[in-house]
């Protein structure tokens, strides 16, 4: 096991891949569960756990679904659906995933008082007062991840999984295509449990887009540890991303109460990338965010809300809701 | 001495007043402030500020700056310390060859929609602008956000710089401004802030 992990951190961490990445919406998060334990998702016994970790259907009952939505800035509508099915063959998932934004306004050039058709250059939009700029219709952003992933135990401890995710994104006409491969492993202890997640680990992973153009699927790993303590469960991780460069930090501790059976709660502390220009600085970091939520389980079905802070001028609050059932 | 100099600076006053009205002062309110005098107005970007000041002082009627004056120019108001007034002077708008003149009761607002052209577009080269039409000069803030609702740019434009103009504004968008680095393909969202109020938004898509 260590070896194998060790082998892995080298090849993921060594290999660098090309400039222009593609991010999957899934970063985001995939069931408000995970996300208000510090979006770790390597240890859910929710089917939508595929998409950080596959080796964790083991935990899987006979079968599992988990539905997820939020919208950010009433605009982005992320929504998700995963399931899971025991068979004697091993644990099998499928996950989907999307994100679209609507109604995006698509322009042309217009010429207020002038005739010559010749004047509609770029620079002439920028230079002349008199070329404004004029709606003609609107087109729509979509990004969508569907995975299929298949989860074996080698051991009663130690848990391997492997998931295939194809992705499609549009733009207007533009569309963009690319297929990659994630792998996951889990390791019990008594009590603690240890797991690793390495995606995008074929060669050249990338989107290839209609108009010619490529965005590589960056490799990434992750490691995450779980520690149970009374009614507590605690959870860290440190995640890798070959296209940010950075070492990303998340942690959460889960209540469930002996004495409340049917609620919990939690909190956690999510770390995520950034490039941004703030006021002519250009700023290659990280921001990080506490979230926190609630959640209901009664006989298989778990209703979770998670909520974190933004940054958004107008819409400052994020909120996520996913419901999930058992078996 | 001090009789005649007084004399002098009342028929200054006088003729300024009566320059005023010509000027088709829209307003007039007094102003306190021992020496020092304001006016509300708004430059013209063809104009530059020395020879504003001239054209100003030509059409108000104002006699040469004094050395120890000082001038400021700040939030579209121009301050004349030290002037040698010792009571209460006009605060006019004025309208004269390109100076505008500033309405108080214009509100600060984004004229129609604001568009992104070409929409979508790529970073790497051309790239686009973002184009609004402001009922008049202001303090302008553009904010953009990516998908996650993360603030990707913020950008500030002083009243009398450029893109925050009277009128059609078109702000650049592209690698070059952005410091040679491209915003991934994706959505995105600006917001256009004139003193903590969201004036307008909008949306656009890159492409790889």
């Amino acid at each position: 096991m260590i070896r194998v992990l060790i082998i892995l951190f080298l090849f993921v961490n060594i290999t660098l891949g090309i400039t222009d990445y593609f991010k999957p919406s899934a970063l985001v998060g995939t069931s408000a569960e995970n996300i208000r334990m510090g979006n770790i998702s390597s240890f859910s016994d929710s089917s939508d756990s595929i998409f950080s970790n596959p080796a964790a259907l083991y935990r899987m009952p006979r079968y599992s679904g988990t539905l997820f939505v939020t919208k950010f800035m009433d605009e982005v509508s992320y929504r998700s659906f995963s399931g899971a099915l025991r068979t004697i063959y091993g644990n099998v998932g499928f996950g989907y995933y999307t994100a679209g934004v609507q109604d995006i306004p698509k322009t042309q050039i217009g010429l207020d008082g002038l005739l010559d058709e010749s004047l509609k250059t770029f620079q002439n939009l920028i230079d002349n007062k008199n070329v404004i700029v004029e709606r003609i219709g609107s087109f729509g952003y979509k990004n969508t991840q569907m995975q299929a992933s298949y989860q074996f135990s080698k051991t009663r401890r130690f848990h391997m999984g492997i998931a295939l995710n194809y992705y499609l994104e549009q733009i207007a006409s533009v569309s963009g295509k690319g297929v990659s491969l994630d792998f996951g492993l889990i390791y019990l202890a008594r009590k603690f449990a240890i797991a690793a997640s390495f995606y995008n680990i074929l060669p050249n992973s990338q989107l290839t887009y209609s108009n010619g153009e490529k965005q590589a699927l960056p490799l990434e790993s992750s490691y995450a540890v779980k520690y149970k303590w009374d009614d507590f469960t605690i959870l860290g991780q440190l995640k890798f991303a070959t296209s940010d460069n950075k070492l990303l930090k998340s942690f959460g501790v889960n209540y469930k109460p002996d004495w409340l059976p049917y609620i919990r709660g939690s909190f956690g502390y999510k770390e995520a990338p950034i490039k941004r220009l703030i006021d002519n600085k250009f700023e290659d970091t990280k921001i990080g965010n506490i979230v926190l939520g609630v959640g209901l389980e009664f006989r298989g079905v778990s209703f979770d809300y998670a909520h974190e802070k933004s940054e958004h001028k107008v819409f400052n609050h994020k909120h996520y809701f996913s419901v999930s059932f058992k078996q | 001495m001090n009789i005649d100099k007084t004399i002098s600076f009342l028929k200054k006053l006088l003729f300024s007043l009566l320059l005023l009205c010509m000027f088709q002062v829209s307003s007039l309110q007094a102003v306190s402030g021992v020496g020092n005098i304001e006016f509300g107005f708004i430059k013209t970007a063809s104009v530059g500020f020395s020879e504003f000041l001239r054209e100003f002082r030509e059409a108000v009627g104002l006699p040469e700056f004094k050395s120890q004056a000082s001038l400021s120019q700040n939030d579209n108001r121009l301050r004349l310390v030290g002037y040698g007034f010792s009571d209460t002077v006009p605060q006019g708008e004025f309208a004269a060859t390109q100076i505008s003149a500033l309405n108080s009761d214009v509100p600060a607002e984004v004229i129609g929609e604001t568009l992104v052209y070409p929409n979508p577009f790529r970073m790497n080269g051309e790239g686009a602008v973002i184009y609004y039409n402001l009922s008049k000069a202001m303090d302008i803030e553009v904010q953009i956000y990516d998908m996650m609702a993360n603030m990707v740019v913020k950008k500030q434009f002083n009243a009398t710089a450029r893109y925050a103009e009277e009128s059609h504004n078109k702000l650049p968008i592209n690698a070059q401004v952005f410091g040679n680095v491209s915003l991934p393909a994706g959505a995105y969202f600006y917001l256009l802030i004139n003193n903590g109020n969201v004036l307008a938004k909008g949306k656009m898509a890159i492409i790889p």
